[in-house]
């Protein structure tokens, strides 16, 4: 890494030092108080912990000088929660984790889903396109692709 | 995975929460398998005893504290790394703290385990000094001759018996706070070898770390 080996005076390793300690002190209290409040409902949670994200890396980056704003942007990026940042450094030492998968864990495996799910259902299209005869049939026995008839759709909105 | 391993696996969980919640003196093997819905055979058959199952715990936990304690000595850590990585050896031993509250108990029941603790002991000394050429480095601390070796060994030592420590004095407060103690405690003693801005790194810490008296 180049910022490793680039000549840097004391007073900015000093300052980074110290934006990195406020940054931890913010997070691990931010992340205690939300805890106690797991009751109100993640999603809210959720909203709270961006906002504190941002909350903390504008704090931050008033604490430190003109200089050190580059640092606070990489000390505290914004919706960056605590353990989210333990994780991260626990993957980079090499460790497995075994617990519960983080929030963005899961939106990538959501995103990752929702990709596979458009190439079954353009897999799907062609496959109806070649067989149009067998179309229709196809149709009626998979009622989750996008040839879901009307009358399905609006009994499976229904049950939702 | 064969239904065997599984079982294995199992005993090995379930011991390690009933070693730190009680006390690993407190647990019998007997314990363990009643806690899991088994029978002692079914345990002795992957088991042939509590020793046996405590070096197997302390396999996986070599394993995993080598791994961390091993990358600040191969590849300097980012300055501002430094606290999640005080935080995350903590967390490790905390997760095995049963070990360090009775280590001298456990290590005269299983001998096979002392040099190897012996040599994780080491390990994280070799580890703090690392981290300390690191800060000398980049001018945020200095050192007399001889000082670095003598505040090496005590961050060993203070990392090996903190949880112990805290747990002995204090009876209230969780084991995030207990780690988030530790880790101040870590920062706070390499404060007097500071450059320049030692009042105000002494004052960030304290305020940062009063934070955690307001969260429940």
């Amino acid at each position: 890494m180049t910022r490793k080996t680039s000549p840097r005076t004391p007073d900015m390793a000093r300052k980074i030092w110290l934006a990195g300690i406020g940054a931890y002190g913010r997070a691990f209290s931010e992340a205690h108080e939300s805890l106690s409040r797991v009751g109100e409902g993640s999603s809210k949670i959720f909203e709270e912990l961006v906002a504190k994200g941002e909350q903390i890396e504008q704090t931050v980056e008033q604490a430190v000088e003109t200089t050190g704003r580059a640092v606070a942007a990489r000390v505290a990026p914004s919706g960056a929660s605590f353990d989210d940042r333990i994780r991260r450094m626990r993957e980079r030492l090499g460790l497995v984790e075994h617990d519960a998968p983080t929030r963005s864990e899961l939106s990538a495996i959501e995103a990752r889903l929702t990709r596979i799910e458009g190439k079954l259902d353009a897999l799907l299209a062609t496959r109806g396109a070649d067989k149009q005869g067998a179309a229709k049939k196809s149709a009626a026995s998979k009622p989750a692709t996008k040839k879901t008839t009307p009358a399905k759709k609006r009994a499976l909105s229904a049950r939702r | 995975m064969s239904a065997g391993t599984k079982t294995r696996d199992r005993i090995l969980a379930t011991a390690l929460a009933l070693f730190n919640a009680e006390g690993e003196a407190q647990v019998s093997t007997v314990d363990i398998a009643a806690v899991l819905g088994i029978s002692p055979g079914n345990l002795y058959y992957h088991f042939k005893g509590k020793e046996a199952i405590i070096e197997a715990l302390f396999a996986s936990f070599e394993t995993e504290l080598k791994q961390v304690l091993s990358a600040p000595i191969k590849r300097a850590l980012s300055i501002e790394d430094h606290w999640i990585f005080v935080y995350i050896v903590f967390e490790e031993i905390n997760d095995f703290r049963f070990f360090y509250e009775a280590a001298g108990s456990i290590l005269e029941r299983c001998p096979s385990l002392r040099p190897r603790f012996a040599r994780l002991l080491t390990l994280k000394e070799t580890t703090a000094r690392a981290i300390l050429t690191r800060l000398e480095n980049e001018g945020l601390i200095g050192f007399a001759k001889g000082e670095k070796d003598r505040l090496a060994e005590r961050l060993a030592a203070h990392l090996t018996f903190w949880i112990a420590f805290r747990r002995l004095t204090s009876k209230s407060g969780s084991q995030a706070d207990a780690i988030h103690d530790g880790v101040y405690a870590t920062l706070i003693q390499i404060a007097p070898y500071l450059t320049a801005g030692r009042a105000a790194y002494t004052e960030l810490l304290a305020e940062t770390f009063a934070q955690r008296s307001i969260a429940p």
